[in-house]
């Protein structure tokens, strides 16, 4: 008897204008407290991470996020965690680049973070 | 062996027709009339949509919208989205903001989170995922750039980033089988 498998498979599919808007959309929500505390609330965000080395606006949402959420009161213990645990994503996603395009999105992601954020330097990773 | 289930679709019960009126609704200014004859859900004929078309009376065009997206079958809420987006390139309803914010409030967030999720299988084919993404997306961007800052700050919009986050991402299921011979 024939024996019969089944598999799925999983195809990214996201067309450029598609994102585009996408990402325009989510940096104007991220621009302001609400909604980049909402973003921070996200568990995961592994697909706006992924596309990082080919979109900016990718990497300029995540700054939006952190820097706005960590003006928020007693939202820095959630703005460090975020930012230990994904830096090391970007920097795994920005490997075999010049890397000039993620350090200079950090340079000027540092400078804007409350200093409630980095004043622990063995738990944040950037420090 | 089981097949797993096909992943969720919005429950829209003429997609086709939808997409057909969809495309040609972004082709088209409202006010022209359709020259093809095509078949309309019947929720439609009670809306009057054919005939804000051939007046383009805007206060007409914005009833029906406002009716359409407030219903609560799915195919109405489409075609209110669907309208909404070619009327916005109308400068008369992007300058009048009360409209503007009463639509806003006419959408259902929930319904544009459905779109989002769209994705291929069942009944719903991939360009037809597409489109309802597109829509949805289209119309989230809109609103972002047209909302005053207060209603940027509400849930109504906040909200979506979740879903926003996943669309980034459409995924097709394709369902292989292979028959293993003995």
């Amino acid at each position: 008897m024939d024996e019969i498998l089944c598999t799925a498979e999983l195809t990214p599919y996201s067309p450029p204008d598609t994102t585009s808007l996408i990402l325009q959309t989510l940096l104007t929500i991220t621009s302001q407290q609400e909604g980049a505390k909402e973003l921070l609330s996200i568990q995961d965000v592994t697909p706006l991470v992924e596309i990082t080395s080919q979109y900016s606006l990718a990497l300029d949402i995540l700054r939006y996020m952190w820097t706005n959420a960590a003006a928020i009161d007693g939202e820095s213990d959630n703005v460090r965690e975020s930012i230990n645990r994904i830096i090391p994503s970007l920097l795994l996603i920005f490997k075999g680049t010049d890397g000039v395009t993620l350090m200079s999105s950090i340079a000027d992601l540092l400078p804007k973070l409350e200093p409630s954020v980095s004043l622990k330097p063995s738990s944040c990773v950037l420090c | 062996m089981r097949l797993p289930s096909a992943p969720p679709s919005p429950d829209l019960q003429a997609s086709k027709v939808i997409l057909k009126i969809t495309q040609f609704f972004t082709i088209r200014r409202i006010s022209q009339p359709p020259k093809t004859a095509m078949e309309k859900p019947p929720s439609l004929a009670s809306h009057n949509g054919a005939q804000a078309s051939k007046t383009g009376d805007p206060s007409t065009t914005f009833d029906t919208m406002r009716d359409l997206l407030k219903a609560r079958d799915d195919t109405s809420r489409f075609v209110g989205l669907a309208l909404l987006k070619s009327v916005l390139d109308n400068e008369a309803l992007v300058n009048d903001s009360e409209r503007l914010h009463v639509l806003w409030e006419a959408i259902s967030p929930k319904f544009l989170d459905r779109l989002l999720r769209a994705e291929q299988g069942g009944k719903t084919s991939k360009e037809e995922a597409r489109n309802m993404i597109d829509l949805a997306v289209s119309i989230l961007h809109t609103f972002t750039v047209l909302l005053p800052e207060a209603s940027r700050k509400e849930k109504r919009l906040t909200g979506r980033t979740a879903p926003l986050i996943r669309a980034l991402l459409q995924r097709s299921v394709w369902m292989k089988y292979f028959a293993r011979p003995n």
